[in-house]
This record gives structure tokens, C-alpha cells and sequence, in this order.
């Protein structure tokens, strides 16, 4: 009889221990990382008796967990590539509405520009169109200043955001570590202590969406690796990161590696291909694969730009009568010495064509001997070469190194970086604009022939157009068939005559007394573009012009001096059609900022679809994973009226023995 | 498939949310018209969206290009038309002073009245343009171009400049002419040659007019002269034609008796008659128009000082009087060519411009019509999917309502 009871009893506990884990599981229905957990049953060891064995009722061997820890790595995976993509696609977002509406922008304010300058060239000598042309380009400059501060900001909140990451990895890895240790200790009685576990798997869940770890589970619990095997926990030791300003770019942070918390070593820089995925790897990944590339790319795009309008404004002159000088500010690239050189270098850096610079950064190295020119944008890396002129070439940059390198010394180039900052207004006078060309060609009005002059231009900033003007005689050929020669350029001055079609010059010196040798030939039957240089700085020199029609025997063409030629347009329309210039690596400018355009908003739209599938990647392995792992309130209302009746019919089987208790001692009344 | 009730809530929220998203991105589209309001809407779209904003703000400026350089050509061809007009009164006035009948007070008349058309001529060619630019200055707007000279004729003191404006991508249209092209010039072609007499002439031999019987002829462009003289032997009236480009004057030929309104044959192809009677050491000269004073100021202003001198009965003065005239008129005449060439060449220049206005306003519509393709909501699109979306939002509310519904809990009663 008491084996009824001892039986009874270790039903009802079982089924009190029962309700207690369907009571857990239901108040933890939303808890975040919560694993559902079941009782397990056993049937307790039998007696022997004559009549054979006889059951011992029920024991409960353990509270289980149902963990997966296959479907839990997995989902963790998909989580810290989710949360990369999520924090590249946040900052492309931020980029993109940066640039704002394709049909605005900069894009607009550059058509502005030289829509403004066509109209000066229209009116030179209307002041008021030259004051709207450069308040077009201080709005261009306003513009790519703005750009430049937001620009910078994305940045700063790039740092930001791997500075609040870096400190949340350390204390999750070490709430990991002393988990490691709590579990431990716990587990010697033989349970499992399966809060804790859940704690220490939710934890490793954060932590991956913070930055990409591997985890491997031994005897002394979890360990977590970097992508290049650093560990940031080992049992019970958790290891620390830190951020350092980059070494390579001091406006940019990276995370290093600390080692044992307390340690005061220097910090080691990771690799990028040690922090890949998480927050802190799609953070950098947008950093370097997207930010950088693309304010490179505008600065390119800027620089370009202002570099042409200089050097056109340079070829003509201004309403005053002078040349003309620069308009605008272009920003110099910019060159960061790695902090951890040794040697005493520094390094000068300018662009080989201004026109058309480089839109990657560059690393320069030196190994002791050789020096090698790594674009970082690209990764590819220059023939390295014992001199630094050999091992830049091709690249767009000219380097001159001012003292010694050491080996192992580098220093980081930006070749665009500043451009955006840098670009302003050099001349806010609107007279300033070189509207008008420096030199006008004519015939002469007793020419016979049809012969005229056009495009009368400069083409050398270092042109000299002297007061006095130059007057060129045609002669007729003696024979049919042949040119006619040209007369009249000064003593020294060289002649060269492009017929078109060619792009091969015919080029001619003047001697002493006049004499061309070979002849300067005119061809009426095909024009030509004649360009004369003289050294000697009071001749005329720097200048060209087109020739065309049938000009007679002994017709005269004049070039002469425009100074006070207020209504000439025809530098401020050659200005103006730098709008179809394609100088910036074959491309105009409209085109290059296209590319710009189209290159963020492709990024934005990868970004944006791989978000999308790696969301439902993660929907997907979620809804996998706590199919298994999480709590089905149906499920356990059926558990709980399950327990209910097997409570009941436990206290049945006492109130059965009880009840046999009394009949028997119902005997004795 | 067992479900974590957990996961009933968070996907159906997750689902919600990503079509209220839809929901707004739809109605922010509808409702600025836009669908591509950045470039990561539609990268490639956006990249021709760029391309075709920078076209349309170039072609917005050659139309107003070519409206301004229409307003200073027309402002040309008026005032050409004015110049042309004036010519014909000079030419008319010339005309009625080679009239016999007239004595000198008539004669001092016409004078008054030529020197009234100049100075209608010089303001004309000293025109100003809205903003105050000299329209014949060239490149030097700001100064005006024609100064009278002491002694006659005129200063230009503009440049050879011709302002270009950018009408098309390709087509760079002068919007101006320079004075010396209109004022100081003759056609190369078409112009006839000028015949004069020396004013110290003292026979009564008047030059008529030149023909030119071979237009191409190379000997054209020699300036001649002709010189009368009486041959010491027989007594007979001779004349001498000779090369005036060198100095001395090289003589052509040799000297040949004179018939009065006999041609005298000038090299190959031009020939004149003189008539009357020149005394001996009377010259004449023949020059192509261009090399023969091309300033149409100083021609008037020769037969304004012609006009003035007194003829009062001298046959010589009358003669050299007449002499002069023909050389002004055919100057003029030469002038009036060179203006009513000028002027169809302004009419072309319009025409062109006329024509690129319509080619330039047609495009500039493509163009916009292209970038509202490319930038602009399709309404119909962006609407029905904003009905398909808001019922696919409803439905899903209403489902989560009922499946939310369904928990065992709620049969459970003690």
C-alpha cells in the first residue's frame, strides 16, 4: 500500500514539475532568446517482489531544452550578414538623398555655370550677366561645399557608430566569458542550468549582429573567433577591441585589437578581412567600398572642372583689358604620413593633368629599396621600381619624396579628397571673366580674294599680343596646282599649319630677316589653322588662327591687339562649350557626374536588394529556428490540462491508497 | 509545422510594416509626381536623367540665344534698310546735279542736302543696340565707332571683331557686322570699277562709265591711269595708258591717237570711253571699286567739296565737275551693292535663326517629354498599385485579427 502512495506521489511531482515547466514556457512566450523546455520522463526503477517487479512510479530525469544548435548558427550567420548589409544600406541611403534629385544638384548648378557663361558671351560687355555667371558658380561652390560637410559627417557618423559597436562587442564578450565560468561551475551538479545557456546563446546572438564570429563549443564552454582567428572569448578570458584613428587617414577610425582587458600594449589595427560582417563590417565595407570611391569620384568631377575653367579663362581677357587669372580654387591632394614611419620623408603630391585626375586613393610604400604605388581604391598595385617617378607612372600623380623613407614607411595619397572643401570662388569680380579673346583677325579691306580669318585665338596661357599688329600676305602660287605661302611672321617666330582633318602640324621657322624655312604654306582648297609661338616675349606668340576661302595675290590678313574689345563673347563662349569638353578621362563632366549618379544609386540598389533577400533569409531561418526553439502557446495549453489531469488522476491513485488504508483498518471496528 | 506563437506576431508586424512602407512610397510618388526622386529609385534612369537635364538647360539657353542674337540682327536689318535708303537719296541727289541747267546756288543747295544725308549716314552708323553697345563697333561696343576726320571722310575706330552667339551645338551665328564692313567696304565681286578725272584737269574731257566686257580677266586689278598729251610732230591728241601700281607709273602699250567717246581698251577685259575734248596733260585714272577709296563718308563728302566749287561758266570746271559725280555715284552705287548685300546676308542669318528657333523649341519639348518619362509617376501604375497594396494591408490586419483569435486558452473555463 505505501508503494500506491510512494507512487501516487511521485506522479503528482512529476506532474507539479510539469505544470511548473508549461507555466515557464507560457510566461516566457516572448521573451527574447528563450528556448521552450520540457520535462523528461522516466520511469523509476521497479522492486523485485515474488510476483515479479513492481513499478516505482515516475521520475522526472531532467528540464530540457529544445536547442538546435545547427539552426542557431545558421541564423546567427544570416543575422551579422544582415546587419552588414542594413548598416551599409543606412549610410547609401544617406549618401543617396546626399545627392538628391538626379534632375538637381551639382549636375544643374555646372549646366548653370555654363549656360551663364554662353550669356556673358552673348553681352561680354554687360556687367550684369557677368555677375549672374559667377553668382551661378558661387551657388555651384556653395553646393560642393555642402557636399563636402555632408560628406564629412557621414564619415564622423561612421566613426561614431564603430566607436558605440566596439564597446557593446566588449561587454557582450564579456558577459559570454563569465557565462563560460557561471556555466561551469553550475553544471558540476550534473542539470544543465538552461537559463544561463539561453543567456549565454543570446548574447552570442548580439554579438553577431555586431561584427562576424566563429563560434566553437568545447568542454570550457564557448569560444569566439574573429575572421583572421584573433579570439575575442576563450573559455572564461574575453579579449578587447578598441578604435584608433587609422594610421593610413587620421579622419577615420579603425578597430584594433587590445588583447586581455587591462592590457596597455598598443593596440594592433585589424584587417578588414578580420572584420567582416555585422555592423562593424558593413560600416567599413560602405567606408571603403562606397564613401571613399565616391567623394573621390565628385572631387575628380570638381577638380576637372575648375582646372578647365582656369586655364580657359587664362587664354583670354578680362573686361579691364588684362589676362585673365584663375576663377576658382582647386583643392591639392592630400598626403597622409602613416603614423608608424620611422624615417623623416615627407612627401609632395600633385596631379600630372588636373583635368583629369585619378579618382582612387593611392598607397605608397618603400621596402628598403624599391618603392610601390598600391591604388587602395582597387586594390592593384603599381611595378614597383627603385625610383619614385618609375613607380608612379600611369597613375596620375606626380610624387616628389623630401628626405629619406625607411623601409616598411608608406604614406596614403588622396588625389581628390579636398576637392570638395577646397573649391571656391578665386575672383568674386565679375569683370575677372576672361570674355574676350586676347587677339581679332581680319582681311584686310582692299583683300580681292575671299579669303577671311576666323577663331583669331590664344592658346598658350603664356600668350603675348603686342600693341602693334602683325599683318600676314598671302602669295599665289607660280605654277597651278600648288599653295600659296603665307608672309609676315616676325623674325624667330615658329609657324605651325594644321590643315584640317590632320592632326600632325607642318612647322616652319622664321630666320633673321624674315625667311621661312620650309615656306608656311596656304592651301585655299582646304583652309588651315595657323599657330605661331615666338620666345622672345614681345612678338606675338601663344596665338592661333583659321584661315579659309581663296584669297588673292598679295591679300592681307591682320591680327591684331583686343585690348578694349569689351564686347567680345569669344573666350567666354569657349568657356562655355567646356560644357562639351571631354577632358575628364574622356568623358564631360555632365557625363562623369552621371556616372557619379548612377554609381551611388547602383550601390543603394545592391544594397537595397540584397537586403531585401537577406531580411527574408533571416525571416526564413527564424521562423525555422524557433519552430523548433520557441514557445507554441496551443501547445502548451494542452500541456498544462495534461499536467492538470495527470495531477488528478495522481491524487485518484493517493485518495485510491487512502481509501484501501481505511478498508483495511475497517477490519479491526 | 510547428509554429512559435511568438513568430504569429512578429511576422505578421514585420509584413505590415513593409507594406505600410509601400504604402507611403507609393503615396509620396503620386503625390509629387515623382517616381524618381533620387537615384537609387532607378540608377540607370537617374544617370539619363542627369544627361537630359544638362541637355535641356543647354538648349533652354540657345533659345535664348537665338533670341537675342534675332533682336540685335533685326535691329541690323532696320537699320541697313535705313542705310540703304539714305544711299538712294545720296544716289538721287548725284543724279540731279550732273543736270546742266543747274548754276552754282543750286548746286550749293544739293550740297546742303548731301551733307544732311551724311549726317543721317553717320548716325546710322553709330547706331546703339538697347544696352547702349555700338552696333558697327566690332569687338570696341563701348566707344563709338565713326569720328569725322578733318578734311574729309571718317575715323573707324572699332575693331574687325565679329560677335559670335552659340545658336545650336554646332552653329556659332555672327550677330553683328563691323563698320568697316558695311561702311568702308565694297563687294569683291559685282562692284563696278571707279573712273575719275584729275581735278586739275583743264580740257573739258568727261570718263563715262567702265565696261567691263571679261569679269575674270587677271588685268582687272591693275589701276589705270590715262594721259592725254599732243604729239610734238603731227599735233595730234594722244593718249598713253599706264600702270599706275608702280611708281612711276610704267606705261602699257604705246601711245594712241584719241577719237572723242572712242573705248579705250584697259588690258583684257574692261574698256572706257572718254568724251569731250582733254587738254594736253589731262589724266584719268580706272581703279577697281575696293582699291579706289572705299569709304563711303569720303565719297560724299568729295562731292559735297565738288558741289561747292564754284563752275560759273568754265567748260573745264564743268567737265571736272561732272567727272566727279560719275566717280560718286558709281562709289555709291558700289555702296548701296555692298549694303544690300550686307542686309540679305542679315535676312539669311534670321532665316537661319528663325529656322533654328523651331528645330530648338521642338527638341527642348522631346527632351522635357523624355525627362518626365523618366522622372515623372505613371499615374495609372502608381494608383491601382496603391488600391492593390491597401487591400493586401487590410487583408492582412483582418487575418491577424482572426488568427490571433484562435488560442486554446480561450476554451479553457476552470
Amino acid at each position: 500500500m505505501s508503494d500506491i502512495f510512494s507512487i501516487g506521489l511521485s506522479g503528482l511531482q512529476a506532474a507539479q514539475l510539469g505544470l511548473a515547466t508549461s507555466s515557464q514556457n507560457i510566461s516566457n512566450a516572448s521573451t527574447p532568446g528563450y528556448t521552450v523546455e520540457a520535462p523528461v520522463y522516466e520511469e523509476a526503477s521497479g522492486q523485485y517482489t515474488g510476483s515479479g517487479y513492481v513499478g516505482g512510479g515516475v521520475q522526472t530525469a531532467t528540464v530540457q531544452r529544445a536547442y538546435s544548435q545547427y539552426l542557431t548558427t545558421a541564423l546567427n550567420n544570416a543575422q551579422s550578414t544582415n546587419s552588414a548589409i542594413t548598416a551599409s544600406y543606412q549610410l547609401a541611403t544617406q549618401l543617396n538623398n546626399l545627392i538628391g534629385s538626379p534632375t538637381g544638384g551639382i549636375a544643374s548648378s555646372i549646366s548653370a555655370v555654363f549656360a551663364g557663361l554662353q550669356t556673358v558671351s552673348t553681352d561680354a560687355a554687360d556687367v550684369s550677366s557677368r555677375q549672374s555667371a559667377v553668382s551661378d558658380m558661387q551657388s555651384l561652390a556653395d553646393q560642393v561645399n555642402l557636399a563636402a560637410q555632408q560628406y564629412a559627417s557621414v564619415r564622423d557618423g561612421i566613426n561614431t557608430q564603430l566607436q558605440t559597436a566596439v564597446s557593446q562587442i566588449n561587454t557582450y564578450s564579456q558577459q559570454i566569458a563569465q557565462l563560460n565560468t557561471q556555466i561551469a561551475a553550475q553544471s558540476t551538479q550534473g542539470q544543465p542550468p538552461n537559463q544561463l545557456l539561453d543567456q549565454r546563446d543570446q548574447a552570442v546572438a548580439n554579438l553577431s549582429q555586431l561584427v562576424g564570429v566563429q563560434v566553437v563549443q568545447n568542454s570550457s564552454g564557448y569560444s569566439l573567433f574573429l575572421g583572421n582567428g584573433e579570439p575575442l572569448v576563450v573559455g572564461s578570458q574575453n579579449f578587447q577591441l578598441t578604435t584608433v584613428s587609422s594610421p593610413a587617414d587620421p579622419s577615420e577610425l579603425s578597430v584594433a585589437y587590445q588583447g586581455m582587458p587591462g592590457s596597455t600594449g598598443t593596440p594592433t589595427p585589424l584587417s578588414s578581412a578580420a572584420l567582416t560582417g555585422g555592423t562593424v563590417g558593413g560600416l567599413l565595407s560602405f567606408r571603403s567600398g562606397t564613401l571613399d570611391p565616391a567623394q573621390a569620384q565628385l572631387g575628380a568631377i570638381v577638380t576637372s572642372f575648375a582646372t578647365q575653367v582656369n586655364a580657359q579663362n587664362a587664354l583670354g581677357l578680362t573686361l579691364a583689358g588684362a589676362k585673365g587669372g584663375a576663377l576658382l580654387t582647386v583643392g591639392t591632394p592630400n598626403v597622409i604620413r602613416n603614423a608608424n614611419n620611422t624615417g623623416t620623408a615627407t612627401l609632395d603630391a600633385s596631379l600630372s593633368d588636373p583635368a583629369s585626375p585619378p579618382t582612387d586613393d593611392y598607397a605608397l610604400s618603400f621596402d628598403g629599396t624599391n618603392y610601390t604605388l598600391t591604388d587602395t581604391t582597387t586594390g592593384k598595385a603599381f611595378a614597383p621600381a627603385a625610383d619614385v617617378a618609375d613607380a608612379v607612372s600611369g597613375s596620375g600623380l606626380t610624387l616628389t619624396i623630401n628626405g629619406a623613407m625607411n623601409a616598411g614607411d608608406s604614406f596614403t595619397i588622396q588625389p581628390t579628397r579636398n576637392a570638395l572643401a577646397a573649391f571656391a570662388l578665386a575672383n568674386p569680380d565679375p569683370s575677372a571673366i576672361a570674355a574676350a579673346s586676347p587677339l581679332v583677325g581680319s582681311a584686310a579691306s582692299t583683300n580681292l580674294g575671299t579669303g577671311g580669318v576666323t577663331q583669331a585665338v590664344a592658346t598658350d596661357p603664356a600668350f603675348v599680343v603686342p600693341s602693334t599688329s602683325t599683318t600676314v600676305t598671302y602669295h599665289a602660287p607660280t605654277t597651278g596646282g600648288q599653295p600659296g605661302t603665307l608672309t609676315g611672321f616676325a623674325p624667330g617666330s615658329t609657324v605651325s599649319v594644321t590643315v584640317p582633318g590632320s592632326t600632325t602640324p607642318t612647322t616652319s621657322t622664321i630666320d633673321a630677316n624674315g625667311d621661312a624655312t620650309p615656306p608656311v604654306e596656304y592651301d585655299p582648297s582646304q583652309g588651315a589653322t595657323i599657330a605661331i609661338t615666338n620666345p622672345d616675349g614681345t612678338d606675338l606668340s601663344g596665338v592661333s588662327f583659321t584661315l579659309s576661302g581663296q584669297p588673292s595675290d598679295g591679300d592681307q590678313f591682320t591680327l591684331a591687339s583686343n585690348v578694349g574689345g569689351t564686347s567680345d563673347g569669344t573666350n567666354a563662349l569657349a568657356l562655355s562649350n567646356l560644357a562639351s569638353s571631354t577632358a575628364l578621362s574622356s568623358d564631360t563632366l555632365t557625363s562623369a557626374y552621371a556616372n557619379y549618379v548612377n554609381g551611388v544609386g547602383n550601390t543603394m540598389g545592391q544594397l537595397k536588394s540584397s537586403s531585401a533577400s537577406q531580411t527574408s533569409l533571416v525571416t526564413q531561418l527564424t521562423s525555422s529556428q524557433q519552430s523548433v526553439q520557441g514557445v507554441n502557446l496551443d501547445e502548451e495549453a494542452a500541456n498544462l490540462l495534461q499536467y492538470q489531469q495527470l495531477y488528478q488522476a495522481n491524487s485518484k491513485v493517493i485518495q485510491t491508497a487512502a481509501s484501501l488504508f481505511q478498508t483495511l483498518l475497517g477490519i479491526f471496528q | 509545422m510547428r509554429i512559435a506563437t511568438s513568430q504569429l506576431y512578429t511576422s505578421t508586424v514585420q509584413t505590415m510594416e513593409d507594406q505600410q512602407s509601400q504604402l507611403l512610397q507609393l503615396e509620396q510618388q503620386v503625390s509629387s509626381g515623382t517616381s524618381l526622386a533620387t537615384a537609387g529609385d532607378n540608377p540607370i534612369a537617374a544617370a539619363q536623367a542627369v544627361k537630359l537635364s544638362a541637355t535641356s538647360a543647354t538648349l533652354t539657353q540657345y533659345a535664348a540665344n537665338q533670341n537675342t542674337a534675332l533682336a540685335s540682327l533685326h535691329l541690323e536689318d532696320n537699320t541697313l534698310g535705313s542705310v540703304g535708303s539714305t544711299l538712294t537719296a545720296i544716289n538721287g541727289v548725284l543724279q540731279s546735279a550732273i543736270n546742266g541747267s543747274l548754276n552754282d546756288q543750286d548746286r550749293a543747295a544739293l550740297a546742303q542736302q548731301l551733307q544732311g544725308d551724311r549726317n543721317q549716314l553717320m548716325s546710322l552708323a553709330n547706331t546703339t543696340d538697347g544696352t547702349g553697345q555700338y552696333l558697327f563697333a566690332g569687338f570696341q561696343a563701348s566707344t563709338p565707332p565713326f569720328t569725322n576726320q578733318s578734311g574729309g571722310g571718317v575715323q573707324y575706330s572699332g575693331d574687325e571683331g565679329q560677335r559670335l552667339v552659340q545658336v545650336s551645338s554646332n552653329r556659332q551665328i555672327s550677330a553683328s557686322d563691323t563698320g568697316t564692313a558695311v561702311f568702308m567696304s565694297v563687294q569683291a565681286v559685282g562692284a563696278a570699277p571707279v573712273a575719275g578725272g584729275s581735278p586739275a584737269n583743264t580740257g573739258t574731257g568727261t570718263i563715262g562709265a567702265v565696261t567691263v566686257s571679261d569679269p575674270s580677266a587677271a588685268s582687272n586689278a591693275t589701276p589705270y591711269g590715262i594721259q592725254f598729251s599732243t604729239d610734238a610732230t603731227t599735233g595730234a591728241l594722244d593718249y598713253q595708258v599706264y600702270d599706275n601700281s608702280t611708281t612711276p607709273p610704267s606705261a602699257l602699250g604705246t601711245a594712241q591717237p584719241y577719237t572723242d567717246g572712242q573705248p579705250i581698251q584697259l588690258g583684257s577685259g574692261m574698256s572706257v570711253a572718254i568724251s569731250g575734248t582733254p587738254a594736253d596733260g589731262d589724266s584719268f585714272t580706272v581703279t577697281q571699286a575696293n582699291q579706289a577709296g572705299t569709304d563711303i563718308f569720303a565719297t560724299i563728302d568729295s562731292a559735297i567739296a565738288a558741289l561747292q566749287t564754284p563752275v560759273a561758266g568754265s567748260t573745264a570746271a564743268a567737265a571736272t565737275l561732272q567727272n566727279a559725280m560719275s566717280t560718286a555715284m558709281t562709289k555709291v552705287s558700289n555702296a548701296f551693292g555692298n549694303v544690300t548685300t550686307m542686309q540679305a546676308s542679315v535676312g539669311g542669318r534670321e532665316q537661319e535663326l528663325q529656322a533654328l528657333q523651331t528645330v530648338t523649341t521642338s527638341s527642348s519639348l522631346q527632351v522635357q517629354s523624355n525627362l518626365s518619362d523618366l522622372t515623372g509617376t505613371d499615374m495609372v501604375a502608381a494608383i491601382s498599385q496603391f488600391e492593390q497594396l491597401q487591400n493586401a494591408l487590410s487583408a492582412s490586419q483582418k487575418t491577424f485579427v482572426q488568427t490571433q483569435n484562435l488560442s486554446l486558452f480561450q476554451y479553457i473555463n476552470t
